[in-house]
């Protein structure tokens, strides 16, 4: 029976490679080497007990290869220089285990990864990814190396024993000697094993192995591990497991003793052969319960036991196998093939074959012979801990043979069933139990304070804050001396009004004080009593504020500084105890509050402290590194109002919370506010981030951008309104205090795609135009917001006219939705752009911006009905009241009642009040009938001339710039013109801008329009144009004269008197309009 | 022209100053507008203001690049290297001379920095004199190319040039002189 130890966790998945002492000095340490950095010192305890290996960390990725002879280790990794910016993949030469990186010699350098390493006394050879095969010596430095290329990726090297040649497995199948003294290839085995692509975990390693005299070399193949013989290279015969013929061997190993031969199959099949009698000894299975793609990688016999063997699998499992405790279900089996002649003869007799194998293998003393040196009781004690077949010997149940028997369910006395239905599961070791690896302590990021140079014992000065109001420096190693007071200032914060310092708390200044006040009290011991505790001592310089007179403050003990934030209205203090202190710039304390986790970093602007901490756990994401989520907490103190801000159901209080953004496996490397308040963060990859009014972290500054050298950093100094300052550092990650350290200022600049594009200029200025005025917005300055909102036009116009120019009329359409800023500047825009559409021969485009103002204007004009609606005004309840009955006319009066209030005002928001405060007609027939999408009014087909007339009257600026290219159907159009609408003259039919309005929405209340209303309310608007010509309309002069004589006729409220008027004109007959309309044109 | 009109030309050249002082009005001179300054901020400035600004302890001067020790030592290695004049930057001994004689106390290593910059002066005017002296001691060429020479190398030059053509005029009168 076989079994298996605990199985102890390695660190990573994949490809492990055990290594032992191959000159067999070190009988106690074994080493495991990953893929991954992790190499793994392991000694017995830690191999079969709780004991935890020692870590030895490569900084930079190792590959899998180890070899060990006596005082060198060789293994293969990759190492980065960063000083050239190269990473190169080398053999490294480990003497007497130490590990240390700078003690480590290169000694084989490659293109590519190493892949296998195999070294003796004399030599080191390595093969490599790039196919190359090189090879040194370690005794002699100056040695030339030696280089062989194969024809394919090489899987395994190694040195013969008598140091003649090196045997080297490729990917092709093929087993190639060279000899080492030439470096040639002596012999090339070919097709010894199935070729495959490349060296994958789900691949055969084919890991070769010599007889300790040399004589053979043994390859694993497929079915079969094969042996050659020295002299001629020539297939000796192989070793097979008789059920197993397609077993895939992927490892195999020798014993020190050099009479075993150990070998593993892609089906974690375990055999060991006797090479000097050329039979099994045993077969066994290497199983795992964990989930995951478990294969034997690496396979070793054990240092500390030779009856044991170290298995290392690719799903982080590393445990000492008994694979000698074969039972009689193993045996059956066994074979061995030497020569095909003999092969046919064995055939014949295996039964008996098995029969012998049988009881060689439950015989103690057979196995016990096996081995130059036993350690029985040690090996049994331990193998008990887990064993519980040796327990179960070791009082008395059953004997070697049956005791394996029973554990799976045979009984003793029983005839044995048949071997050969035995299944091979029977074999499987029972489920041992892994114990979980011990929780991790990983310890949060250290607290820092933003802009300033990290605490280093061995500077001599260091920045204690930079920021863009100034400099505090310090010399570490000599007191600071300020306003008579001599304290070492860790800590300092500088503003436009104040600067604040402070010291840390110190036990050991404490002793000092303590001794200097003894000192003191026996010069004179009257003296008072002092505070000579080393507590934090808090010292704030206003400058320009009233008084200017410098304080200072202790700190309570236990409760020292970590950090001191000024503002120009506030000194905070934050402590150890995770106390907020707030004082007013003169020295009154105000707030004390306590910050509910952990303090990362924080900063101040005016009345408000952002805390950043850390929030949740760690958490990994693809790499072994921790992560963690960073949160902003911001409290707002107004120091007037504070205590008015309650914290309930709809309100936060003072406190608001935000997530931080930082890169993949990064930290949180600065936080600061902008000049105008804005908070912005940076991490540890110099990605900067500012908070956008609407909540949108925007990545305004990218580092690895500018940074020229890898070792070279970015030192935040602070944030503008527009632009991040920062100091460039050549080698450091904060600047060197000598010399002069200019600050770069770069514009905010977004990583937008394609940024060669001259659109994407205008693309960057249009979303930094509308964070603008979202800022605006959130501060409520309505005059910044009109100028943001200008300039985001401005932009606007300018991409829309490139879009329009490189005949992009998607994009344009889209960038012409964007037009935003009250309907007066929506239409004024859209209008430019529609002049521009036009301009430029687009029909199409200025058609869709058409559509897109009448939608645009249709929304604006919703949202200012439900402004309206809130707070009604009266003259709109007046023309709602109007328009049900008699629209078209209340139309004409609201809009000579408009020209009357605004006289010099903007014509264009005369037109758009008149648009906005009646239903005009013309939405109502652009939308009857018709798909909004089309213009009705511009190309459509009319069923008549009256209706051509009328549709051309109440032409939109948008129709009538479609129209533009068609010029003479707009000419005939308006020869067909009424009279009445010929009143206007010259007049612009442009400037009557008539957006859709609220159409839409009235049409079902509106489904007739009468012709002569929509010449009329042409008439109306025109008349607001015509009215600085002092013309006089037929209705006016009808009223002038009749008046007196409707005034008797009437007896209703005076109020309704012009309604009276109204209805009397209109019920007038035709011939008498069209009197009064000749009257009023003569005039 | 002679070195302190050079120095008077270089004093145009634009440089970094980080002023101390904070000033919303640009100033306005002839050569162009100057400012606004903001404190801590770089902003670039005729040299001769920046040196009038460092005396009133109104700025810093932030070197310019080619005035670290290391690219020095690299320009004085270029120079031994090149067998003609190699490529300086504009007024190089000019800029020099006045940052090492005015704004010593924000060089980095100005002793260093001084010694280099003499080097590489000296260095070039061997360069110069044997050149010169090759030129003179031959008769097949009666000209020569230069390129890359500093104004103050051609002040400097100026008088042995001006030399070399009252010999040329002396030659030629002494050929004109001579009869056949």
């Amino acid at each position: 029976m076989a079994s298996s130890t605990n199985i102890k966790s390695l660190h990573n998945t994949g490809i492990q490679k055990i290594c032992v002492d191959l000159s067999g000095v070190d009988k106690e340490n074994v080493y495991v080497c990953d893929a991954d950095g992790i190499v793994l010192k392991f000694n017995k305890k830690s191999l079969v007990s709780d004991e935890k290996p020692t870590v030895i960390e490569f900084s930079d990725a190792t590959n899998a290869a180890i070899a060990w002879n006596g005082e060198n280790i060789c293994v293969g990794y990759t190492k980065i220089d960063y000083v050239a910016g190269s990473e190169k993949q080398v053999v490294g030469r480990v003497k007497g285990q130490n590990f240390d990186q700078s003690e480590i010699g290169d000694q084989l350098e490659f293109q590519l990864p190493v892949t296998t390493v195999d070294a003796n006394e004399e030599n080191v050879v390595g093969g490599s990814t790039d196919y190359t095969i090189k090879c040194t010596s370690l005794k002699d430095p100056d040695a030339e190396m030696k280089t062989r290329s194969l024809d394919g990726e090489p899987l395994c090297v190694k040195l013969d024993p008598k140091n003649e040649y090196v045997a080297v497995s490729t990917v092709d199948g093929n087993v190639t000697i060279l000899n080492l003294d030439t470096f040639s290839i002596a012999h090339t085995i070919k097709q010894v094993f199935s070729k495959f692509e490349s060296i994958d975990v789900s691949r055969p390693l084919i890991q070769l192995c010599w007889s300790t005299d040399g004589k053979w070399l043994f390859v694993p193949s497929n079915g079969s591990v094969k042996s050659f013989r020295r002299n001629g290279w020539e297939d000796a015969g192989v070793y097979r497991l008789k059920d197993h013929e397609s077993a895939d061997f992927s490892v195999a190993t020798i014993s020190p003793c050099g009479t075993y031969l150990a070998a593993s199959t892609m089906a974690n099949q375990v055999a060991v052969w006797n090479t000097e009698k050329m039979e099994l000894v045993s077969c066994e299975s290497y199983t795992r319960h964990t989930p995951g793609f478990t294969v034997i990688t690496s396979l070793e016999f054990s240092p500390f036991s030779p009856k044991q063997l170290i298995i290392a699998d690719s799903n982080k499992g590393i445990s000492l196998f008994d694979a000698f405790e074969s039972t009689s279900s193993d045996s059956k089996v066994p074979s061995k093939k030497r020569d095909s002649s003999s092969a046919a003869i064995e055939d014949d007799d295996d039964d008996e074959d098995d029969d012998d194998l049988l009881l060689l293998n439950r015989t103690t003393n057979k196995k016990s012979e096996l081995f130059d040196n036993v350690e029985e009781e040690d090996d049994e004690d331990t193998r008990m801990s887990s064993d519980l077949g040796a327990i179960k010997k070791q009082f008395g149940y059953g004997n070697a043979d049956l005791g394996g028997l029973e554990e799976f369910g045979f009984k003793v006395g029983e005839a044995e069933p048949d071997q050969q239905f035995r299944p091979m599961s029977a074999q499987a070791p029972p489920p041992v139990f892994t114990e979980p690896p011990p929780p991790r302590k990983v310890l949060i990021p250290e607290q820092f304070v933003c802009s300033s140079s990290p605490v280093d014992p061995e500077a001599t000065q260091r920045y204690l804050k930079y920021n863009r109001f100034g400099i505090v420096r310090t010399y570490v190693n000599e007191p600071a001396k300020v306003s008579n007071i001599d304290f070492n200032y860790e800590l300092a914060d500088i503003s436009l009004e104040v600067v604040g310092l402070a010291s840390l708390e110190s036990r050991k200044k404490e002793k000092e004080l303590d001794k200097t006040n003894e000192d003191i009290e026996d010069l004179d011991a009257e003296t008072e009593k002092k505070e000579k505790k080393g507590t934090s001592v808090l010292h704030v310089i206003p400058i320009n504020s009233f008084g200017n007179q410098p304080w200072s403050m202790t700190m309570p003990r236990g409760d020292g500084v970590v950090d001191v934030l000024v503002s120009k209205s506030q000194v905070v203090v934050l402590t150890k105890l995770r106390h907020v202190r707030i004082f007013t710039i003169g020295g009154v304390q105000r707030q004390i509050f306590t910050h509910p986790a952990p303090i990362l970093t924080a900063t101040c602007f005016e009345d408000r402290i952002a805390i950043a901490s850390v929030a949740g756990s760690e958490f990994y994401e693809n790499r072994k590194t921790p992560q963690w989520r960073f949160e902003i907490c911001e409290y707002s103190l107004n120091q007037r109002s504070w205590y008015k801000d309650s914290r309930n159901r709809t309100s936060l209080g003072a406190v608001t919370r935000v997530d931080v953004p930082v890169e993949s496996g990064e930290q949180l490397d600065w936080i600061g506010y902008s000049s105008l308040g804005k908070l912005a963060v940076m991490d540890s990859a110099y990605n900067v981030n500012f908070l956008s009014a609407p909540g949108l972290w925007v990545p305004v500054f990218q580092g690895s951008s500018v940074l020229r050298a890898p070792s070279d950093g970015i030192f935040p100094v602070g944030m503008t309104a527009k632009e991040f300052r920062y100091i460039y550092c050549r080698g450091c990650r904060s600047p060197l205090v000598a010399g002069i350290n200019a600050p770069a200022t770069v514009a905010w600049k977004f990583p937008f795609c394609q940024l060669e594009n001259p659109r994407t200029d205008m693309e960057h200025s249009l979303f930094l135009n509308e964070l603008f005025l979202a800022d605006a917005i959130l501060d409520k300055d309505d005059h910044r917001a009109s100028e943001e909102t200008k300039k985001l036009t401005t932009t606007i116009i300018k991409l829309f006219a490139f879009l329009a120019k490189t005949n992009s009329d998607g994009p344009a359409a889209e960038v012409a939705a964007l037009v935003n800023g009250g309907r007066a500047a929506t239409a004024k825009t859209i209008q430019s752009l529609c002049n521009y559409a036009s301009k430029c021969k687009k029909v199409a485009l200025s058609n869709k911006v058409a559509e897109l103002g009448r939608k645009l204007t249709d929304e604006e004009d919703d949202r200012r009905d439900e402004d309206e609606e809130l707070r009604p005004a009266p003259t709109k309840r007046i023309v709602h009241a109007a328009r049900k009955k008699i629209p078209t006319v209340v139309e004409k009066r609201i809009s000579e009642e408009e020209e009357d209030e605004d006289e010099d005002g903007d014509r264009t928001r005369l037109n758009l009040d008149m648009d906005d405060t009646s239903a005009s007609p013309i939405p109502l027939i652009r939308t009857m009938g018709k798909a909004p999408a089309a213009n009705p009014f511009a190309k459509g087909p009319s069923s008549s001339s009256d209706s051509i007339d009328s549709s051309q009257a109440t032409l939109s600026i948008f129709d009538q710039l479609e129209t533009a290219p068609v010029d003479n159907r707009k000419k005939r159009a308006r020869e067909n013109e009424p009279a009445v609408s010929q009143a206007g003259g010259s007049t612009r039919k442009q400037a009557k801008l008539n957006f859709g309005g609220n159409g839409e929405k009235r049409n079902a209340k509106k489904s007739v329009v009468d012709k002569e209303n929509l010449v009329e309310s042409v008439e109306t608007m025109e008349t607001e144009e015509v009215v600085t010509k002092k013309s006089v309309s037929p209705y006016e002069m009808w009223l002038s004269e009749s008046k007196s004589s409707l005034q008797l006729d009437f007896d209703g409220e005076d109020a309704e008197f012009s309604k009276f008027c109204i209805q009397s004109f209109r019920a007038l007959s035709k011939e008498q309009k069209e009197e009064w309309k000749a009257k009023a044109r003569a005039l | 022209m002679n070195a302190e009109k050079c120095e008077f030309l270089a004093g145009n050249e634009p440089i970094e100053v980080i002023p101390s002082i904070s000033d919303d009005k640009p100033m306005h001179l002839i050569s162009g507008d100057i400012g606004p300054f903001e404190a801590g901020v770089p902003v670039r400035i005729p040299i001769w203001i920046a040196l009038l600004m460092k005396r009133k302890h109104h700025c810093k001067i932030v070197m310019p690049t080619w005035m670290d020790v290391e690219e020095l030592k690299r320009i004085l290695t270029a120079e031994t290297e090149c067998q003609g004049l190699s490529s300086l930057p504009d007024y190089f001994f000019e800029i020099s001379h006045m940052l090492v004689r005015d704004a010593r106390d924000d060089i980095f290593e100005v002793e260093a920095v001084k010694s280099l910059v003499q080097d590489i002066y000296d260095r070039r005017d061997a360069k110069l004199r044997t050149s010169a002296i090759a030129f003179l001691s031959q008769n097949r060429t009666c000209h020569a190319q230069l390129d890359c020479v500093q104004p103050i190398e051609v002040a400097s030059a100026r008088g042995t040039l001006e030399a070399c053509k009252q010999l040329g005029i002396l030659v030629r009168n002494k050929h004109d002189s001579t009869p056949l």
